[in-house]
């Protein structure tokens, strides 16, 4: 519960109270209420039922009595003998019956019955009180005449007379004989109503009870004279009743609204119902009054307790209130409060006391509290504050005791102690209240130590102490120092000012420090110049401080010599300038770091190289904290770290510096240890220098010497540098060991002219004086020997270099054999090229003459013809025998000059026409070929060929033909690669021909495939081949094998000059002697255009 | 045919001219020969009277022997040539093959004579259509 809503629980305590009284009240007065109620009502029942029951004993007697009653006066008019002899059908009878009806009427007016009734043994009615009924009814059936006529009196209640209708009870008795024999009936009547009548009158219960009867079967009989109609005896409560009468238990009921109940008893001699009906509430009413009563007078009870409870809380209320608060007041006491019962046993602490004495809120109180005095002693017993004061009702004040706090300390505390007193009675406790000191001792003990060593190092402080009044500056008090170091008296100084005695050269400088001193409360450390006792020149630093003691403001300056420190201070800023001067200069960054690898320091260099701008950015950072990759951190830690634990320096060592703006440098470090006075590391000492451009160079002097090494050693062009001094290989690269033959053990080291590689001496000895005479030599050249005695046609530009301090001769050494023989054949091409120019010039011109001859030479064919029509004509005209002619010219041969002749200038022609193939353009006939095709006509063209036939049956050579299948079309021109092909099988037709012994089997086996890039056509002799050196020499134009006289020596030399140069191809032979020769085309498949020529 | 074809020469040598004539002269059962030594000589000749078949040089002085057979063609003159040429690297070209001429037409110097007979013969008895 919070103090704030105190309030409202006061009033819930209050209201605690409260509830259950009034709860309790309340139930006791309801408890009470229905107790009585209850009960009132049990007994007013009971009472109610006890009437009933008098009132229905009182009607069921009367009742019997009554029908007794009529019984015996039955009884006595049947003993009537009147009626005896009026029964008697006789004169006797006659008057006798008037007697009796005399009789009669005297009973009825008697009031004992209504009707009386004579009658027969047949049932006839003889007499009757009222004389009109004899005859008039006949009774004879009826039960009671039955039965009484057997001899057996009966009491009977009929519903319904038949003389009124109305109900009647009647008793009915035999008249008998004196002998008892039964002579006749006798029968009373009376309306039940007539017989009820008074007794029913009485009987009243409340103001609308009363009571009624009912036959058995329901029927009213009688009812209460003063009844309304209807009241009773009527409803449909009736049969319920009948059926209830049997037991003994009421019968409740309402009718319009009211409850009513009714009690019911059975009359043994009528056998009627008797209801006594009540209205219940009527009944109870007394009950209920009752309790109504008690009820309210319990309720008042309970208002009036109410209000007095009310009443009541109001006052506890503020009673309660006023206790909370002093409650909380002690409660939250800033004194511990205690109180003690008689026993000396605490029976409430408040908080505070619990904290003193190291108690938790909520746990118990302890049964005695265990306070000490100064010595330790505890107090208890009679020693006890506590049992003191109960003991001398006094109060004790301000006891200081101790106590052993549960958390160690040993506190101070402050007793008080009252005993609790009630008004004239004896104490009923003692209150105590407990105030923890202890710090105040403390405090107080602490400031009495520090003015005692305020006072200690007032006077023993080595350096002066002024004390001086704060406004006047009159001085107080001064240490020894002070005294000691201007060389005066204590008592001399008191009461002057500082400035007064003139310590200090410059009094405005006091001054001021004294305003400052005012102003700020303090000045510190200012340098002030003064004197000694000596009258020397000293520096002071003073400091001045505002000083309160107690209500006085003092001013205290303590002033340091610091002459000395000042001079030492220069003097090191001296040397540290001289030393920042020094690292800032030298062009190597150092750094210094303590233990655990913190920048103590650096130069500029330093700073500069890890990109910061001064030294002071540096100190206190850690590796970690400079602009690098946390990786190289680390690893210069692990350095320092080891130089520091191994004291081992590590010098000159490189390694990188990667800063995170991507700059990579390379760095010569150097860590050393620094040592402190036990000799273990204290710091590392780091310098470097930046050594990336001095490898960079280093390392493109490695590339360019590795590049030019590389460039020697496999160039393809050998290469071989001499040392011009000693005329020995200095070195000689791969190309040109593979060109000599020799290996470069064999060479290097060696005299060129030992080595023999040139092929004679004089050719060396001209290369070095020309050499020597313009420096360098263009394209010697000269004949070369290999290893292998193999002679080279070598051309070798040469020229003097120079390397290091040494002069060598590199030269390059180029094998041109190679070069000088395609030169001689490009030199045999333009031949061709020029004869074909110059063929070209004079065919049309040497054409003409030839034709002229072939022609003369046909005509002399033809006209010598002896079968030719026109000779034969002109032969017999000048009778010349034709035959005869024609043995003539062949017995002189003129035949066969004339064959000569035709031949010869058909020769002519073909070398001619061969000649042209060299100039002709044949890009205009250039179309897409199909080469099987040209293939097969070359071949048809070769069997019918003019000079073929001449020297061989080309039919005989078995032709193998082998043509791929995926052969492509190929651009060229179809007669040229016709004269090609015809060409080559006209050679090996030729060559199978003049093979010795001739073969047996002379095949030409042509195949044409497909080779990716060209197509290619090889014709294959089984001839006798040929030698190296004539296949060498076979595409050579005008080199031919053959007899003079056949063919052009043209031939393959044309065809070379058709496949390369016209159609970019190749053409090459193949041969072996007695293995056969095979030549080889190749056309590129893509068409690509041959060169032109 | 029964008429002898009429064949003219063209060519500016005299001995290749007559050499053919004395050739074709044994065969005179066949051809009527004429013999011109210049394109412009023949052009009259056949205005005078037209040839079935010209033999024709195509170097000549003056005009040349293509123009001449174009001439001809164009005019009717002729409508069969047989070119005997002695540079070796005439080739047809679209004109002459436009009016009908064929490889097979043209003969190089120097020529065998019974090939031309007969290539003469062919163009004068097949009366294909020609343009």
């Amino acid at each position: 519960m919070t103090w704030a809503d105190g309030s409202f629980s006061r009033r819930l305590r209050l209201d605690r109270y409260l509830a259950p009284v009034m709860t309790t009240v309340a139930l006791g007065v309801l408890v009470t209420t229905l107790v009585v109620y209850y009960y009132t009502r049990g007994t007013v029942e009971n009472l109610v039922n006890g009437q009933i029951a008098q009132a229905l004993n009182f009607l069921d007697r009367e009742i019997s009595s009554q029908a007794r009653d009529m019984g015996m006066q039955v009884n006595l008019v049947a003993q009537e003998d009147v009626l005896r002899l009026a029964l008697e059908d006789t004169y006797i009878g006659r008057s006798a019956r008037v007697a009796g009806q005399r009789k009669m009427e005297s009973y009825v007016r008697g009031g004992a019955f209504e009707r009386v009734y004579l009658m027969d043994m047949q049932g006839r009615l003889v007499l009757a009180s009222d004389p009109t009924l004899p005859g008039s009814i006949d009774l004879s059936d009826r039960d009671y005449f039955l039965r009484a006529r057997d001899g057996h009196p009966t009491l009977s209640t009929i519903n319904a007379s038949r003389v009124t209708g109305r109900p009647i009870l009647v008793v009915s008795t035999p008249i008998r004989s004196p002998e008892g024999t039964v002579l006749g009936v006798v029968v009373g009547i009376i309306h039940t109503e007539q017989f009820a009548r008074y007794m029913l009158n009485d009987s009243r219960i409340g103001k609308s009870g009363g009571a009624y009867f009912l036959n058995s079967d329901g029927a009213l009989l009688g009812l209460p004279p003063w009844a309304p109609p209807g009241a009773f005896g009527t409803g449909a409560h009736v049969p319920e009743l009948l059926a209830q009468a049997k037991s003994d238990t009421p019968h409740r009921f309402q009718r319009a609204g009211k409850r009513h109940i009714c009690f019911t008893r059975t009359n043994e001699t009528t056998g009627w119902v008797l209801v006594l009906e009540a209205d219940e509430d009527e009944v109870l009413a007394p009950a209920t009054h009752l309790a109504t009563v008690s009820g309210t007078i319990a309720l008042v009870t309970l208002a009036l307790v109410a209000l007095a409870l009310g009443a009541l809380r109001r006052v506890m209320a503020s009673l309660r209130s006023s206790e909370a608060d002093h409650r909380a007041l002690v409660e939250l006491s800033p004194v511990g409060v205690v109180t003690f019962g008689l026993s000396g046993r605490p029976q409430y602490m408040n908080r505070q006391a619990r904290s003193i004495l190291g108690l938790d809120h909520d746990s118990p109180l302890p049964q005695f509290i265990p306070l000490e005095d100064s010595e330790g002693g505890l107090l208890q017993g009679d020693a006890s504050p506590i049992a003191r004061v109960l003991a001398q009702l006094t109060s004790i004040v301000g006891l200081l005791t101790w106590y052993s706090h549960p958390g160690g300390e040993r506190k101070a505390l402050y007793l008080s102690a009252t005993p609790l007193v009630v008004e004239g009675r004896e104490a009923h406790g003692v209150v105590a209240t407990l105030e923890d000191i202890t710090e105040r001792m403390r405090a107080l003990e602490l400031l009495h130590q520090s003015e005692e060593r305020f006072s200690s190092l007032f006077r023993l402080s080595p350096d002066s102490i002024v004390l001086s009044d704060l406004e006047t500056g009159v001085i107080v008090d001064v240490n020894d120092t002070f005294t000691e170091v201007h060389g005066v008296d204590r008592e001399e100084v008191l009461g002057k000012t500082m400035a007064e005695l003139g310590f200090y050269t410059d009094p405005d400088q006091l001054q001021e420090i004294s305003e400052r001193v005012k102003h700020d409360g303090h000045a510190l450390n200012v340098e002030v110049q003064g004197r000694n006792s000596n009258g020397a020149e000293m520096t002071l630093s003073l400091s001045s401080q505002i000083m309160e003691i107690g209500e006085a403001r003092y001013r205290m300056t303590v002033a340091r010599d610091v002459t000395e420190r000042t001079r030492a201070e220069r003097e090191l800023h001296e040397n540290r300038q001289l030393l920042e001067s020094i690292l800032n200069t030298v062009p190597v960054s150092i750094f210094w770091k303590d233990r655990d690898c913190i920048f103590l320091g650096c130069n500029e260099a330093f700073a500069n190289s890890i990109g910061f701008r001064s030294p002071q950015e540096v100190i206190g950072k850690s590796d970690f904290d400079l602009p690098m990759p946390q990786e190289a951190s680390a690893h210069y830690r692990l350095d320092d770290q080891e130089v520091m634990r191994t004291l081992k320096p590590k010098l000159r060592y490189i390694e990188p510096l990667e800063l995170e703006d991507g700059r990579q440098h390379w760095l010569e470090t150097s860590k050393l240890p620094l040592l402190g006075d036990s000799g273990q590391a204290v710091g590392v000492l780091g310098m470097f220098q930046d050594i990336t451009e001095r490898l960079e160079a280093e390392e493109q002097l490695k590339q360019s010497e590795e590049r030019f090494s590389r460039l020697f050693r496999y160039s393809p062009e050998a290469m071989a540098l001499v040392d011009m001094e000693d005329n020995r290989f200095a070195d000689v690269n791969e190309a040109f060991q593979k060109l000599s033959g020799y290996s470069d053990m064999e060479l290097l080291g060696r005299d060129t002219k030992e080595v023999t590689f040139y092929a004679s001496d004089a050719v060396r000895i001209a290369l070095h004086e020309l050499l020597s005479a313009e420096g360098h030599v263009e394209n010697y050249e000269f004949a070369g020997r290999r290893k292998d005695g193999q002679l080279l046609q070598c051309a070798i530009p040469c020229h003097i270099v120079t390397i290091g301090s040494k002069r060598y001769i590199l030269g390059l050494v180029r094998d041109v054999t190679e070069l000088k023989k395609m030169q001689e054949m490009m030199i045999q091409t333009e031949k061709m090229i020029s004869v074909g120019g110059i063929a070209a010039g004079i065919a049309h011109e040497i054409n003409n003459p030839l034709g002229i001859v072939l022609q003369a030479a046909q005509n002399l064919v033809q006209r010598t013809r002896p079968d030719f029509k026109k000779n034969a004509e002109v032969a017999a005209g000048l009778g010349l025998d034709m035959e005869l002619f024609k043995q003539y010219m062949q017995a002189r041969k003129l035949d066969v000059f004339i064959e000569d002749i035709q031949s010869a200038a058909v020769r002519a022609s073909a070398i001619i026409r061969h000649m042209l193939d060299f100039s002709r353009s044949s890009e205009s006939r250039r179309k897409v070929c199909d080469l099987p095709a040209i293939v097969d006509k070359a071949v048809a063209l070769a069997g019918s060929d003019y000079d073929l036939k001449k020297s061989y049956d080309f039919k005989r050579i078995k032709i193998e033909r082998n043509y791929g299948d995926d052969l492509p079309v190929v651009n060229c021109t179809e007669t040229e690669i016709e004269q090609v092909l015809l060409n080559l099988l006209r050679n090996s037709a030729q060559a199978l021909a003049a093979t010795d012994p001739p073969k047996a089997e002379p095949r030409i086996g042509i195949s044409v495939q497909n080779t990716g890039d060209f197509v290619r056509i090889d014709i294959e002799d089984n001839g006798p081949g040929m030698p190296p050196e004539v296949q060498r020499r076979v595409f050579e134009p005008f080199y031919t094998t053959k007899p003079p006289g056949v063919g052009t020596g043209l031939g393959l030399s044309v065809s070379y000059f058709i496949i390369t140069k016209g159609h970019g191809g190749r053409m090459s032979v193949t041969s072996h002697p007695g293995a056969g020769t095979t030549f080889s085309i190749e056309l590129p498949i893509d068409g690509a255009l041959g060169e032109q020529p | 045919m029964s008429a002898p074809a009429r064949i003219m020469i063209i060519d500016d040598e005299e001995r290749i001219r007559q050499l053919l004539l004395d050739f074709l002269e044994d065969y005179d059962d066949e051809f009527g020969l004429r013999s011109c030594e210049s394109a412009e000589e023949a052009l009259l000749e056949l205005e005078r009277e037209q040839a079935d078949l010209c033999i024709v040089d195509m170097r000549l002085p003056g005009m040349d022997g293509q123009a001449f057979i174009l001439r001809a063609h164009e005019r009717g003159l002729c409508r069969r040539f047989v070119l005997h040429t002695g540079s070796m690297d005439f080739s047809l070209n679209r004109e002459l093959e436009a009016i009908g001429l064929e490889e097979a037409d043209i003969f190089f110097k120097p020529c065998d004579m019974e090939q031309m007979l007969a290539r003469i013969r062919h163009r004068l008895n097949s009366n294909g259509a020609r343009p």
